[in-house]
């Protein structure tokens, strides 16, 4: 069976008994559409462009957020590997921010920035920062003992090593907290919409929720998975290049 | 045999030369009563007591012992990675307080010290970080002649973990060479490999040896491996490690897989070895009670 | 403590910028550390109340999903076939933010504590999983060949080799998940406002009682932190071979 045609029976399955569900009048009609009138819902919405619209506003959002992120939060573990002092002042701080949800801070963030990209952007950041900093400052420290061991007899300074060893041996499980970080961003990108009630995904999900258009409501959430999916598909391509070995090795041992 | 004192009555070998002695050949490594313990806080343990022992240049130094009795952490005393509570750890004329240049490790755990993402070409290049008077070019000539005389020609772009155990471990000594060492310290590199592969494996680390005029020290517990190989034998006792024996051995080099294993000089320094060896187990169990 | 000094020491370091900035602004709507500080002392009890009903529904949320998404994870790692089945399954549902489940989740099932302790396990149930096939998956390549050739059935090699192998990995995605749950909880209720911290942070903003909303903010991430430590010690207690062993290979 080829790979794609394995991977859609899962999804025509499920689709197809949702169909079958609603058609068959058990559940009522308003709050479970057929799959059919969803999608036309949704066709409805693309040529009329309000979905476009919304879908390049939170993607924009969660993007450059994601990619602020990433940078902040793999420099600052770099640093804070190298430095212990570093990371231990930085410790609770990091902490506090990871306890405090996203969405918790928007009303003060709109107060302070206004309903601008910054707000969104900012929203977006601080969701994933603290996810990306605290796998990748573990994975640069559980660096294998050996491999550091090897580099130090070779002659590398610990800074050297930092960079050619400790971050390239890090990468699969920064990418592992990357993954997370990418669904933080876009719940802080929608939630943070949601709340503002400006424009976006979010916005439009609750408007049409509220307004009882269920039918459109569903096509905006299959909008907002496949923009999770188009995402998701972007960090796997950035991780190939830097983690892809790490697959390679393990498809080894399997194969053995 | 008779039964064997505490071990930490036996005196000082006999065999090591004092640098005083002969200065004209000074050792190339030189270990003078170190020791070294490990742990932290409540939980310290003496793991070498007193070890004294040389190297001269060129020659092949095996260390043995019972299991557990601190070999590894003598040998990454010797790397440099460890620093020695007390006594004296020379090698070349300066004392070791970090890895030293000239001196490479190649490790028991092949697979984890190769670095996964860079190819076995690369990893050799790896090595090559303190060689400042080669350009990129001679750097990658000298690469391929290391991948070539390990027998690995043509492996250059497949990938460490591709490999077989004692193909990866021949990476790995390759990527010591490079680094222009001239003191290889060796710790069990082949516990982890498949029996048949070790005599090939054994041959080849001694040919090379000869080749690039290495110094070499091998930590095993593979009593015949350190026999076979060696010109002299270091038998160390259980921890606090001491040294129990420092065995001169008299067979021709080069040597050969069937004719020396069956020189009776090789069966009887075999036979020293693992008596001596027993014996520190027997001897143990009884100052354990 | 002593280990602790340098956080602490920036902790107060910012406590101090913000006071000060505060002051320097003087505007109603931005409030200083002591004012604050003043109005969560004077608030507490009913903040302490409001963000106790926001951690049972977290908990409970998270309690299901545990239950549920572990053993889970573990089998779709571990068998190819279920894996290529149910993946694009999740695959198509993980990258739905789960925020946007609560529409759904406020048709189908209303504003109450239902509706909300739904969305939590939805949106907990994904690192869980993740983590848990991610671990089982990139266990040493050796220890699928060991557990072959040693003919354990699969349960033996799920419950022996698999689980322990897999547990730090999988234990970093129980406290992803710990602190989303809350995070879920809180996010929910400020979308779903009936009562909860969340709620309250939302009546302070329509009321323009800044500090009131600084002093909700105080008191989730003190919460958090405390759980957050309980989770860090519950997990060093678990996992001291692991890190024995990295203390050994490295010999310091």
């Amino acid at each position: 069976m080829k790979p794609w045609m394995k991977k859609s029976t899962g999804i025509v399955l499920f689709l197809l008994a949702w169909e079958i569900v609603a058609r068959s009048g058990f559940v009522p009609r308003t709050y479970f559409p057929p799959v059919t009138q969803i999608l036309l819902a949704g066709r409805d919405m693309l040529t009329s462009g309000e979905l476009l619209e919304a879908e390049g506003k939170t993607l924009f959002r969660a993007l450059s957020g994601l990619l602020l992120t990433i940078a902040f939060g793999v420099g600052s573990a770099l640093l804070a590997a190298r430095y212990a002092l570093v990371a231990r002042m930085w410790a609770p701080v990091v902490e506090i921010m990871r306890s405090i949800p996203p969405a918790a801070l928007v009303p003060l963030a709109i107060f302070a920035l206004g309903l601008t990209p910054k707000l969104f952007i900012g929203i977006v950041v601080f969701a994933g920062f603290s996810t990306v900093y605290l796998t990748a400052l573990n994975a640069l420290t559980n660096t294998e003992p050996v491999q550091i061991n090897a580099a130090r007899t070779l002659g590398y300074t610990r800074n050297e090593m930092l960079f050619r060893v400790r971050l390239p041996a890090a990468w699969p499980e920064i990418f592992t907290g990357v993954r997370v970080a990418a669904g933080a961003a876009l719940i802080a990108s929608i939630a943070s919409e949601m709340l503002a009630g400006k424009d976006g995904l979010g916005f439009m999900l609750f408007d049409t929720a509220f307004s009882m258009r269920t039918k459109e409501m569903f096509a905006v959430m299959l909008a907002a998975a496949l923009n999770g999916i188009l995402f998701n598909q972007l960090v796997v391509w950035t991780r190939r290049p830097l983690a892809g070995w790490q697959d390679k090795l393990n498809a080894q041992g399997d194969a053995r | 045999m008779g039964q064997l004192r505490s071990v930490q009555q036996i005196s000082p070998p006999p065999a090591a030369i004092h640098p005083a002695e002969h200065p004209a050949s000074a050792p190339l490594l030189w270990v003078e009563a170190i020791s070294k313990s490990l742990g932290t806080g409540t939980q310290i343990t003496k793991i070498i007591g007193s070890v004294s022992f040389g190297a001269q240049r060129g020659e092949f130094v095996s260390v043995v012992g019972p299991s557990g009795c601190g070999k590894t952490t003598l040998l990454m005393c010797l790397a440099g990675l460890y620093t020695v509570d007390s006594g004296r750890l020379t090698f070349n004329g300066k004392a070791v307080s970090s890895p030293p240049e000239g001196v490479s490790v190649v490790f028991q755990d092949y697979s984890r010290s190769l670095l996964p993402w860079k190819s076995n070409f690369d990893n050799v290049l790896f090595g090559m970080k303190r060689i400042t008077d080669m350009d990129p070019a001679a750097k990658r000539a000298l690469a391929g002649d290391l991948m070539a005389s390990v027998g690995l020609k043509g492996f250059e772009s497949s990938y460490p973990w591709q490999l077989s155990g004692g193909m990866q471990q021949r990476v790995a000594i390759a990527r010591g060479l490079a680094a222009r060492s001239r003191l290889l310290l060796l710790d069990e590199p082949l516990a982890a490999v498949d029996a048949q592969t070790r005599a090939e494996m054994q041959d080849l680390l001694l040919d090379l040896a000869k080749k690039y005029d290495q110094t070499c020290v091998l930590v095993t517990h593979d009593v015949d491996e350190a026999v076979y190989m060696a010109d002299r034998i270091v038998v160390l006792s259980k921890r606090p490690t001491t040294v129990v024996a420092d065995l001169p051995v008299s067979l021709p080099k080069p040597r050969d897989q069937l004719q020396t294993r069956e020189d009776p000089a090789y069966l009887g320094l075999r036979h020293k070895v693992i008596t001596l060896i027993r014996s520190m187990r027997a001897g143990a169990a009884t100052q354990e009670s | 403590m002593r280990e602790g000094w340098p956080g602490a020491a920036f902790v107060l370091f910012l406590f101090f910028v913000w006071e000060l900035s505060a002051r320097w602004v003087a505007s109603p709507n931005f409030p200083g550390a002591f004012t604050v500080l003043s109005t969560l002392a004077t608030a507490a009890p009913t903040l302490l109340t409001e963000m106790g009903i926001t951690l049972w529904r977290a908990g409970a949320g998270l309690l299901l999903a545990l239950v549920v998404m572990l053993p889970l994870g573990i089998f779709i790692g571990r068998v190819r076939a279920v894996g290529d089945f149910v993946e694009p399954l999740f695959d198509m549902l993980r990258p739905l933010p789960p925020l946007a489940i609560v529409p759904v989740a406020m048709l189908f099932a209303g504003v109450g504590s239902g509706a909300k302790v739904l969305v939590i396990f939805y949106s907990v149930s994904f690192p869980i999983v993740l983590s848990t096939i991610d671990a089982v998956r990139s266990a040493h390549p050796m220890l699928t060949s060991v557990a072959r050739s040693l003919r354990l059935s699969r349960r033996q090699i799920m419950l022996q080799i698999d689980m322990p192998a897999a547990l730090p990995q999988v234990i970093v995605g129980i406290r992803i998940a710990v602190a989303l749950s809350i995070l879920i909880s809180i996010s929910a209720e400020m979308l779903l406002s009936t009562d909860g911290i969340g709620n309250v942070i939302m009546r302070s903003q329509e009321q323009f009682r800044v500090a009131m909303g600084m002093a909700a903010l105080l008191v989730i991430a003190a919460t958090a932190l405390i759980i957050n430590g309980l989770v860090r010690w519950i997990e060093r207690r678990a996992l001291a071979w692991h890190y024995a062993r990295q203390v050994a290979l490295s010999g310091r």
